[in-house]
């Protein structure tokens, strides 16, 4: 009897840990998505993950200056453009090394360490150009989550040791 | 020697900690603020918490429709003057239930669970997403989504 008390306590555990998990994968989902559109240059994937209302905001420090900068992309459209259109010969990957999710109904955040590699060129190697955080909001639509906010902070190299 | 090392290892733990600490409390106060600010219907108070570019969201289910929307709030203007226009008689109170805060160099994060009173009485609870950017002039909020829904 205690056994299958057991058992049954352990089969409810397993529920909630796995009833827990659906969005995070799916929010999970997303995010790879994200990586899998920028390194592809696909505006049709990108276009798929992001809220028409979407914004996508930088912080770092100047290349050359190293004082903080804070760009806002405000327009979605264009952001994705620059990605796909802008620079189609350079190879981006971008590598996540953590998810921590927070969700509560329809929202959730995500705050996601990454290191971002560079190929300029087919000829070139590739390079670890800066890494950072992103910081995502989700708002969890009929048709699945879609971001509503991007903001990642830049480090590079030479700052990142 | 064992113990002085030990001792040293102890001090330099809470060194770090407490450097770690500073940001977050530091993020933590402008959401204090805020709320206090919305307590007293200050609107320069509230105004201080955020950056120029601020936009707010805020996701809760419509009460005719019973439908999850989204209502954008693109300048904070129209929310500070909403909040500095209430008769002293309302008295907002919004609890915070805990804190998480997530901080990289300049950019921060807060998720906060929340109750709100309206005249002592629980109107209704969600999450406060909060993003925050570190200015010359300190931590200040450029990001705010939040649910509103039926407390439990």
């Amino acid at each position: 009897m205690k056994k299958l008390l057991l058992l049954l306590a352990f089969l409810g555990f397993f529920e909630t840990a796995f009833a827990q998990s659906e969005d995070e994968k799916a929010i999970k989902g997303v995010v790879m998505q994200l990586f899998e559109g920028i390194h592809k240059h696909d505006s049709t994937l990108l276009k798929r993950i992001f809220h028409s209302s979407a914004r996508v905001q930088i912080i770092g420090s100047h290349r050359l200056t190293g004082k903080n900068t804070f760009t806002t992309e405000n327009n979605i459209d264009e952001y994705i453009h620059k990605i796909c259109f802008n620079a189609t010969n350079i190879s981006m990957r971008e590598i996540a090394k953590s998810f921590e999710f927070r969700i509560d109904n329809q929202i959730a955040t995500v705050w996601t360490p990454y290191d971002f590699y560079v190929k300029e060129h087919a000829s070139f190697e590739e390079h670890l150009s800066h890494t950072g955080v992103d910081s995502f909001q989700l708002f969890k639509t009929d048709d699945g989550w879609k971001i509503l906010s991007l903001v990642y902070s830049i480090q590079r190299r030479e700052q990142s040791k | 020697m064992k113990k002085v090392i030990i001792i040293l290892f102890l001090i330099f733990r809470s060194i770090h900690t407490f450097a770690q600490s500073e940001d977050e409390k530091a993020v933590k106060s402008v959401v204090v603020q805020l709320f206090e600010g919305m307590q007293k219907h200050d609107s320069t108070m509230i105004r201080a918490c955020f950056h120029a570019s601020a936009r707010m969201q805020s996701i809760g289910i419509n009460r005719k429709t019973g439908l999850v929307e989204m209502s954008n709030e693109n300048t904070i203007d129209s929310f500070v003057k909403q909040i500095g226009s209430m008769p002293m008689s309302v008295k907002l109170e919004e609890r915070v239930l805990s804190y998480e805060i997530r901080v990289d160099a300049q950019m921060a994060t807060a998720w906060a669970p929340y109750e709100l009173f309206v005249n002592e009485k629980r109107q209704h609870c969600g999450v406060d997403a909060f993003q925050f950017f570190k200015t010359k002039e300190g931590w200040k909020i450029f990001g705010l989504a939040d649910t509103r829904r039926k407390c439990n």
